[in-house]
């Protein structure tokens, strides 16, 4: 009788254990206190193709952060010609001495490219995607003396590594941003283009690319790596959106992710949460353009994210 | 305390002697389901814990000198971790493990006709493919297992004549504890397991 008790006890014990994941929907008792910082860049007033709602996403975001605990007098917003290339690496380093446990992010709406093949002839030394800063077009688009001012993942990359943190999240809505979103020693089974091929299980993706993945995962630091978050894959679109919108696309579900994506309830929307929840919607909004007359032109494309194994809180309820 | 080295050398041997000239070789199935308690932290990140679970098939080779041979195939999910002061935390992960286990399997204590239990200590080596939860990120990790367990056979209704060839079956309980290694990052995740074990076969 003891004995059937005592395995009573232990199988309630094991199976209390087990289900113990839903007790992590409770809220944590946890208040952040590292200093936050954000650069909040949006741009519409192109002298060459123009955009609509990029100035309302960088103020939408300033406004979704405010609302989700940064402090606003760490939240710098930059808009059209204020968004040069010279600006936004000039701020990035002025935070070069922020403290190790501080968190940056830089949040980018406007214009992306992709050198590919047919850059070959005017711009050699371009490939790859890019962010369209303000002075990288002039009204007549592109031309040899702007394109110096694109911005490369590499330079990119090179800016952010002289900050004084690495608790860095980058969100890019801009065509072929996906690009900017290295997976590191993991694979991103969501397609760099949408349109042209399905998105496919990660499990599966696992699954097939096993050795490789462990080969990866065997020469990976494990050093800090910034989390991007990008509108679109590095070989997709990303869109302006509707009026009803008055937001791109993308941001306009990640501001709603701001007040509906903390999937687990515990107080606080992730880098990861937020991805989800945009992902799911454009995914969804993506479905949709068949019926849309209006939107004939646009193909439908995917949010990306990048980060192994860490995550960062992006909005606090 | 130098005496008692060779004296648990003895017993060792005594109790594989005793096993092989039994000359049993038993194959097994189980299942079990884990509750997990990993702490993850590495790469100039902190220590932060996470909640998680397994539920898990295997099959089990048991030899006559007690040094079973396990195979495992475990689908694990890990809930994100707590979050640090800074807003740090590590991502939720699932995947599917795949993990070969061996040991040494303790002589079984009867306990009369409800069966016998016996206490045995396996360790061995695992590789997960997974992904993180709620993204398209898959990635894959090696892992080393440490398993202490404690199973019961129930003799059933064979007990009147008990013999190496009855179809026993019997709860087992457990203190899985493995190491996984996450791209410079470590995982331990200590955990409890209760599972049920039948015996297939078994050859003298």
């Amino acid at each position: 009788m003891r004995k059937a008790s005592m395995l009573r006890m232990a199988a309630a014990g094991a199976i209390a254990l087990a289900f113990s994941p839903a007790f992590t929907s409770c809220s944590q008792n946890v208040k952040i206190t590292a200093p936050h910082y954000a650069l909040v860049y949006g741009i519409a007033a192109y002298q060459y193709k123009p955009l609509t709602y990029t100035v309302d996403d960088a103020l939408g975001m300033v406004t979704a952060l405010t609302g989700g605990g940064w402090d606003p007098a760490n939240i710098r917003e930059k808009a059209d010609a204020a968004v040069t290339k010279a600006q936004i690496k000039s701020d990035i380093l002025s935070l070069a001495n922020v403290s190790s446990d501080s968190t940056v992010l830089i949040y980018y709406s406007g214009h992306g490219s992709y050198a590919d093949a047919t850059w070959v002839t005017l711009y050699p030394t371009y490939s790859g995607p890019y962010i369209v800063p303000y002075d990288a077009v002039g009204i007549y688009g592109l031309d040899s003396t702007t394109a110096p001012n694109l911005v490369s993942p590499a330079e990119l990359e090179s800016w952010l590594a002289q900050l004084g943190t690495k608790n860095i999240i980058l969100i890019l809505d801009s065509c072929f941003s996906g690009g900017f979103a290295d997976p590191g020693s993991a694979i991103d089974s969501s397609p760099p283009d949408y349109s042209a091929m399905p998105s496919y299980s990660a499990f599966a993706a696992a699954m097939a690319n096993f050795g490789g993945l462990l080969a990866a995962n065997a020469s990976a630091s494990g050093g800090k790596t910034p989390i991007v978050l990008s509108a679109a894959g590095s070989k997709e679109s990303s869109y302006d959106g509707t009026s009803a919108m008055a937001h791109g696309v993308f941001t306009y579900y990640l501001l709603q992710a701001a007040t509906s994506g903390d999937a687990d309830g515990d107080g606080f929307v992730t880098i990861t949460e937020a991805y989800d929840y945009t992902a799911k919607w454009v995914k969804t909004w993506d479905q949709t353009l068949t019926t849309q007359d209006n939107l004939s032109e646009v193909w439908p494309f995917l949010p990306h994210l990048s980060g192994g194994v860490g995550d960062l809180v992006l909005f606090t309820k | 305390m130098g005496r008692r080295i060779p004296l648990a050398l003895f017993f060792f041997f005594s109790s594989l002697f005793a096993r092989a000239q039994a000359g049993v070789h038993a194959f097994n199935a189980d299942f079990a389901f884990s509750g997990l308690l990993p702490f993850s932290w590495g790469g100039e990140r902190p220590v932060l814990s996470h909640l998680g679970f397994d539920a898990l098939v295997a099959f089990e080779y048991d030899s006559p000198i007690s040094i079973p041979l396990r195979i495992e195939i475990a689908y694990l999910r890990v809930s994100p971790s707590r979050i640090a002061p800074t807003g740090e935390l590590y991502r939720a992960w699932e995947g599917g493990r795949f993990a070969l286990l061996s040991g040494y399997c303790f002589a079984p204590f009867p306990l009369g006709e409800l069966g016998d239990l016996s206490v045995s200590l396996l360790a061995g080596g695992a590789l997960t493919a997974a992904d993180f939860t709620s993204t398209a990120l898959a990635f894959a990790y090696p892992s080393i297992l440490l398993e202490p367990r404690l199973a019961l056979a129930l003799r059933g209704s064979s007990a009147a004549s008990p013999s190496a060839k009855d179809p026993v079956q019997g709860p087992w309980l457990a203190l899985p504890i493995e190491l996984m290694f996450r791209a410079g990052t470590y995982t331990l995740a200590p955990g409890l397991s209760l599972g049920w074990r039948y015996r297939l076969a078994a050859l003298i």
